[in-house]
């Protein structure tokens, strides 16, 4: 019974986990321009995060190394160094999107202007990443993160024309008034949302936080390949509520208010609260993912003592990489840039860094020295290598598609 | 732990310098983690080369990196360094007590080794230390204990170099085996073998027991491009698509034992070997 509770939970806090700022943003906006026609994208994007997860979560559980530690030893510190580089300026990036996230989400919530909760937002994430334990901070965000489901509810409600989105999402097409490179534009974006890197740095360092042995694989399995699609199915119901309010409309979405639209359209204030809920609990638990994932990564890269499990004292480089990274997130919004086009840029950006992250797990996953009989099966290596290229394809075509399109215009 | 019985290498005891020490994580006996095998201490002994201690730090570190980063990361390391010249960090071998994802070392070395963690002992003491709320060591102790413990620690290191940090001093004779990467490989008639991409080594801990790990072969490659990925360690590692693509880039490597060098040119750098028992990595 205790073990059914465990695995429930966690697969709950994996869907409410899911779905961060740039999965809001990037399926809100798409869903108001181009409707399901992109569901694909997100279909590719869930299955990969899966592979890879998985990938990742069963090295850390069977070698007990998180994904950093994997990346230096198999590229040496020269590539690895320009690889943390690159990867720690893409999840910075995010981490300082997410907390603009929480002050909007506040803001949408209180009347009160972002940039005075920016700094109270950055104090609050940094006070959890001192003292909160690890899995307090997975369950309680997660949980509350559920409350995305509204989503899912509005949709249902607003009555749309189920065969015209299932037309949509099953027979893709470039809409009439948009060209083909804004399409796969936002196929890159909507693809670096769905496979942010941080989400394989936190998840296996977080399987090493939470001493996960090759006993534990069954749980991470449930985890991964039920939570993780049912939180997918969140990114369908963003995007279709937006499709269906603002697509016919012609109305852009460009604010985290308009996103959460749909759902006071269709259950006026519960609904409201509910969507507000969800926000704040879904950029306030990825703020924490990725403030952590970025020391965990500079710290495995430089074999620091890193993590929750051992006491600040004993962690005290990892924890001052934390306060760093926070306040240097907290400053760079104070700037007044905007925060939802500080999201737009970091899923792209990480669609530029995905194969840095993806290559040495598809390798050190089929180290049998290490891995022994739970290295990479067939059924792994052959969508190992699939995604491999799709993620090499989205790498490459990033940086073009935003020059030729002006970032989406 | 890899269950050892499917480990294809094992039965060899087979340990690739570069695959499987260097950038290693290092453990502890509690599992605390001590830092990275940033560079091995290779030194001949009664004519055998043997690996005699692991580097640790950014003085071993900073010979790995390119250019000006290294030269910078090795200026500001000495300039911060409490001693006045100092000398890396090299963990004895006869203190490594496995060899797996991680390298462990038995408690006499990781307390030491745990000494020399200035930045650590620093950010400890004057920074994380006073922010409200910080812990650490068992729920009785006091905040400042952990801090005070290592303070002291260190302040007794730094008197009079005590015998801890003598302890963890390179040894006269050794050279880092950065060194002798990338260096090219000639035979005595002159031809290019490639460029020193790993060592081999055989021996070295096994369940909790030191034992001496001899390096036994020069692997020689033309491209080192995904040298360190394993694929010419273990010929079945997949994905099959990835292992054909470095197999193939690979396809020129060269392996010879180390009876055959003959002589190491510090100034061409360069090292001579016999090509008489020369061969490809796969073949027996």
């Amino acid at each position: 019974m205790k073990k059914f509770f465990a695995i429930a939970l966690g697969i709950l806090t994996a869907i409410g986990g899911f779905v961060d700022i740039g999965d809001l943003v990037t399926n809100g906006l798409v869903g108001a321009r181009f409707g399901l026609s992109l569901g694909w994208v997100v279909v590719l994007g869930v299955v990969g995060i899966c592979v890879f997860a998985e990938m990742s979560g069963r090295v850390a559980a069977v070698s007990g190394r998180g994904t950093f530690d994997l990346i230096r030893e198999r590229l040496g510190p020269r590539v690895g160094l320009t690889n943390l580089v690159a990867s720690m300026a893409v999840t910075l990036l995010t981490f300082t999107a997410e907390i603009g996230g929480i002050a909007l989400a506040l803001q949408l919530a209180t009347n009160v202007n972002p940039y005075l909760w920016i700094p109270v937002v950055g104090a609050a994430v940094w006070i959890v990443l001192w003292r909160v334990k690890f899995s307090v901070v997975e369950n309680v965000f997660g949980l509350a993160g559920l409350a995305l489901i509204v989503f899912a509810v509005a949709l249902w409600q607003l009555g749309p024309d189920w065969s015209d989105l299932w037309r949509q999402a099953s027979r893709p097409l470039v809409p009439h008034d948009e060209s083909h490179t804004t399409y796969f534009y936002y196929a890159v974006a909507l693809f670096g949302a769905a496979m942010t890197p941080y989400e394989v740095f936190f998840f296996s360092s977080g399987g090493v936080e939470e001493h996960w042995t090759a006993k534990d694989l069954g749980v991470m399995r449930a985890n991964v390949f039920v939570g993780f699609p049912l939180g997918g199915i969140l990114s369908f119901a963003i995007a279709g509520s937006a499709a269906v309010v603002f697509q016919s409309q012609g109305i852009q979405v460009d604010t985290l208010g308009q996103i959460g639209l749909p759902v006071g359209m269709a259950m006026g204030q519960l609904g409201l609260a509910l969507v507000l809920l969800g926000f704040f609990a879904a950029t306030f638990g990825a703020a924490c993912e990725t403030g952590l994932s970025v020391g965990y990564s500079i710290s495995q890269y430089l074999g620091w003592q890193w993590g929750k499990y051992v006491e600040p004292l004993r962690a005290a480089r990892f924890h001052t990489v934390l306060l760093l990274s926070t306040i240097v997130g907290v400053g760079t919004l104070l700037t007044t840039v905007d925060p939802i086009m500080l999201t737009e840029y970091s899923v792209v950006f990480s669609a530029v860094a995905l194969p840095l992250t993806y290559f040495p797990i598809l390798v050190v996953a089929n180290d049998r020295t290490y891995m022994g009989r739970h290295a990479n099966g067939r059924l792994a290596n052959t969508l190992g290598t699939f995604y491999l290229v799709v993620v090499g394809v989205a790498a490459v075509a990033a940086i073009p598609l935003m020059i030729i399109t002006r970032a989406g215009q | 732990m890899p269950d050892r019985a499917n480990d294809p290498t094992d039965a060899l005891r087979r340990v690739d310098l570069v695959l499987r020490v260097h950038d290693h994580q290092i453990v502890g006996p509690e599992g605390e983690l001590l830092g990275n095998v940033d560079d091995v201490e290779l030194a001949e002994v009664d004519g055998r080369w043997l690996v005699t201690g692991l580097m640790v730090g950014p003085a071993a570190l900073s010979q790995r990196l390119p250019g000006k980063l290294g030269t910078w990361t090795h200026a500001v390391w000495s300039r911060l360094h409490p001693d006045r010249e100092p000398t890396p960090v090299v963990v004895p071998m006869e203190h490594v007590t496995d060899i797996g994802s991680a390298v462990a070392l038995d408690e006499w070395a990781a307390r030491r080794l745990a000494r020399t963690l200035g930045l650590e002992l620093w950010l400890r003491e004057f920074v994380v230390s006073r922010i409200p709320g910080a812990k650490g060591g068992s729920s009785d102790e006091r905040p400042g204990d952990l801090v005070e413990s290592a303070s002291s620690e260190a302040t007794e290191a730094a008197e009079g170099g005590s015998e801890s940090e003598a302890a963890l001093r390179p040894r006269p004779d050794g050279r880092p085996v950065s060194g002798l990467l990338g260096r090219t490989g000639l035979s005595p008639d002159g031809e290019r073998l490639g460029r020193l991409r790993d060592l081999w080594a055989l021996g070295g801990p096994r369940d909790g027991h030191p034992e001496p790990l001899r390096v036994t072969h020069l692997e020689f490659t033309s491209h080192r491009l995904g040298a360190e990925l394993g694929y010419s360690a273990d010929d079945r590692q997949g994905p099959a698509l990835v292992r054909a693509f470095f197999r193939w880039l690979h396809r020129n490597d060269r392996v010879v034992p180390i009876s055959a060098l003959t002589g190491i040119d510090d100034t061409g750098r360069t090292v001579t070997v016999e090509t008489t028992h020369m061969r490809h990595p796969f073949d027996q």
